[in-house]
């Protein structure tokens, strides 16, 4: 099992001539940590990874690998695992040559490399394929070798762009599960780049959530996912009902009286300056009958979806405010009807005072 | 049976596409057939249709060494002008297309540029040049000339083969530990390999084919095939014209079938 390389961004940014691409940006990732960089296309995640791989030269700041300084040196000199979102394999050579490419490259001695290349086969389970060529392997197999040939010299560092981005959605889950699985006993640090949060709250110990070509916050998913720290971050994680808070009145320690642009006045816990108090689908409970909630409203039902596990009711409570709400269903779960006259509420506590 | 072709034709339509391919037929395709027929007269003249079937004007040529030394010429002036125009052309497309700079594109535009003038002005600027340096009538003279319209051909069809699979094969080649030159070696080159051969082998076809280059930069040391046919043409026209026009347009078709496979057998592998 490789040790994990600690990987830091001190003050590293990027500019194409007048278009920032990355503003400054300072991050520590720990050894060993399977990090996410979530985010929108064009939020700068990709930047942030070339500048790790050594393809894109940072404007300023500097890129630290196991503290020491990486930015000036070549590619080819890092000793970095990369997997690319179209696997990137050499169609030419078959899969046990692509794989035996990083250590011909390194010019190890043949019956060495027949024998990592045997062992990262089965690894990766495909000891029966190092004879066939790429383009005669399905997507996931593909994406299997293209982590073999990555992690078969055993780099301290493994850098995946996407890597799942062309996959259907049940083989991504399965390769989900295969990549924890990898990184459990491979144990390098992964910087791993994704612009689906399923993905990357399913997999990372931590992620930044980055806009803008800036990092919005960066934790644990669940830390992220409880406590966003502006309305982005809220909105981008799970769904989220965010009001426009236009006046905030302290009522008691840490609980505010909100008026909203959108007409509901609600308590909420937090402290000034509040800017949007979001609450989550799921935290708001919905029922014909008055809810013993500190925040209830009466609406009516102008939506039913139903996903896989739970329904989603949207619900008018005011002219130009409707709400999400999401309650877990199974078989006896009676569901409520369109247009039905409900009540729905929420605790203080369940609300987000956010500053913008 | 009435194609949809027909339906949007009509008749007059029909009779008019009728005619234009007749045309085609007569303008393009006759005078070849006409040449190959004659070359094998037994006359001492061109004739046409020719009366009885003969190669000695075949073998009439084959003894004439000056035909066989042209021959020699030109299959070297062709294989330099090849080999030549794939070093400038590749480097050329792997500037443009790999470079990462913008100031590289219109340097493209520049590469193809020779492919639109015509040979004469080409020639007229070279012609000068080779005097001074003392290069006119070498081989030298003739193979720069020729690289001149040979390079965008050879420019075109690595720059198509660079454009046509995913950077990141490159990128990935250099996470794996191989350095530029590796990565070109490794990755880069076998990539290209069917665009660079095809385009060598357009490359040499040019040259062979080159008449005015030739005309203005050759000696009497390094005349081609072409240039001596043109001679000939101007003195004594005897049906060892015809013979050689008809060996070097085999030779020809013979290369475009050879650059033709290649091509479709690349089309034919699944995409990377």
């Amino acid at each position: 099992m490789t040790r994990g390389a600690s990987v830091e961004f001190a003050g590293v940014s990027k500019q194409y001539g007048l278009v920032t691409a990355l503003r400054p940006t300072s991050l520590v990732i720990a050894q060993g940590e399977f990090f996410a960089f979530l985010g929108p296309s064009g939020s700068g995640k990709s930047t942030l990874l070339g500048t790790v791989a050594g393809f894109i030269p940072p404007s300023e700041g500097r890129v630290l690998i196991e503290g020491s300084d990486v930015t000036a040196m070549p590619p080819h000199r890092r000793n970095i695992g990369m997997v690319f979102q179209n696997y990137a394999l050499f169609p030419y050579l078959t899969v046990a040559q692509n794989i035996a490419f990083p250590l011909r490259m390194r010019r190890l001695p043949r019956g060495e490399i027949a024998r990592r290349v045997d062992r990262a086969l089965e690894m990766v389970r495909l000891g029966d394929f190092g004879g066939r060529m790429p383009a005669q392997l399905s997507g996931g197999q593909q994406q299997r070798v293209a982590l073999a040939r990555a992690a078969v010299y055993d780099p301290p560092l493994l850098l995946m762009d996407e890597p799942l981005g062309a996959l259907d959605k049940t083989l991504r889950e399965e390769m989900q599960e295969e990549l924890r699985q990898f990184h459990r006993v491979v144990g390098a640090t992964i910087l791993y780049v994704t612009h689906d949060q399923q993905e990357a709250a399913a997999m990372a110990d931590r992620m930044a959530i980055m806009n803008h070509g800036a990092v919005e916050q960066a934790g644990p998913p669940r830390d992220l996912y409880a406590r966003p720290e502006n309305s982005f971050v809220a909105r981008f994680l799970g769904e989220a009902n965010v009001l426009r808070v236009v006046a905030a009145d302290p009522v008691a320690a840490g609980r505010l009286h909100l008026r909203t642009e959108e007409g509901p006045a609600l308590l909420a816990c937090g402290s000034p300056p509040a800017g949007i108090a979001c609450i989550r689908p799921e935290d708001i409970a919905i029922a014909e009958a008055p809810i013993e909630r500190e925040n209830c409203f009466r609406g009516r039902i102008v939506d039913i979806v139903h996903v896989a596990g739970s329904i989603r009711y949207s619900v008018a409570i005011a002219a130009n405010c409707t709400l999400s709400v999401r309650v877990r269903s199974d078989r006896r779960t009676a569901v409520l009807p369109m247009d039905a006259a409900v009540h729905v509420g929420w605790d203080a506590q369940d609300a987000l005072v956010l500053p913008s | 049976m009435m194609g949809r072709a027909d339906a949007v034709l009509g008749v007059a339509g029909r009779i008019g596409a009728a005619v234009l391919l007749a045309a085609f037929v007569l303008f393009l395709v006759a005078p070849v057939v006409v040449i190959v027929l004659m070359s094998f007269t037994d006359q001492l003249y061109l004739t046409f249709p020719p009366t009885r079937f003969a190669l000695r004007w075949y073998a009439s040529a084959w003894e004439q060494s000056r035909w066989l030394r042209a021959a020699w010429n030109s299959i070297q002036i062709g294989t330099a002008t090849a080999l030549a125009s794939v070093a400038l052309g590749t480097l050329s497309a792997l500037a443009v297309t790999r470079g990462g700079r913008r100031w590289l594109l219109p340097f493209g535009s520049l590469v193809v540029a020779p492919m639109m003038l015509p040979h004469v002005i080409i020639a007229i600027g070279l012609y000068p040049t080779m005097l001074d340096l003392g290069l006119s009538g070498s081989y030298a003279a003739v193979v720069i000339g020729h690289t001149v319209v040979a390079t965008p051909l050879v420019f075109t069809t690595v720059a198509a083969a660079l454009r046509g699979y995913d950077h990141a094969l490159e990128l990935a080649a250099r996470t794996l530990g191989a350095n530029g030159w590796r990565t070109f070696r490794f990755v880069t080159l076998p990539m290209i390999a069917g665009g660079l051969l095809i385009g060598g082998i357009f490359a040499f076809a040019v040259s062979f084919d080159e008449l005015m280059l030739a005309l203005f930069l050759a000696g009497p040391r390094t005349e081609t095939l072409p240039r001596l046919l043109w001679e000939h043409l101007a003195q004594s026209v005897t049906p060892t014209i015809a013979a050689v026009a008809t060996l070097i347009l085999a030779f020809t078709l013979l290369l475009l079938v050879a650059a033709e496979t290649l091509r479709r057998r690349k089309a034919v592998e699944p995409p990377p």
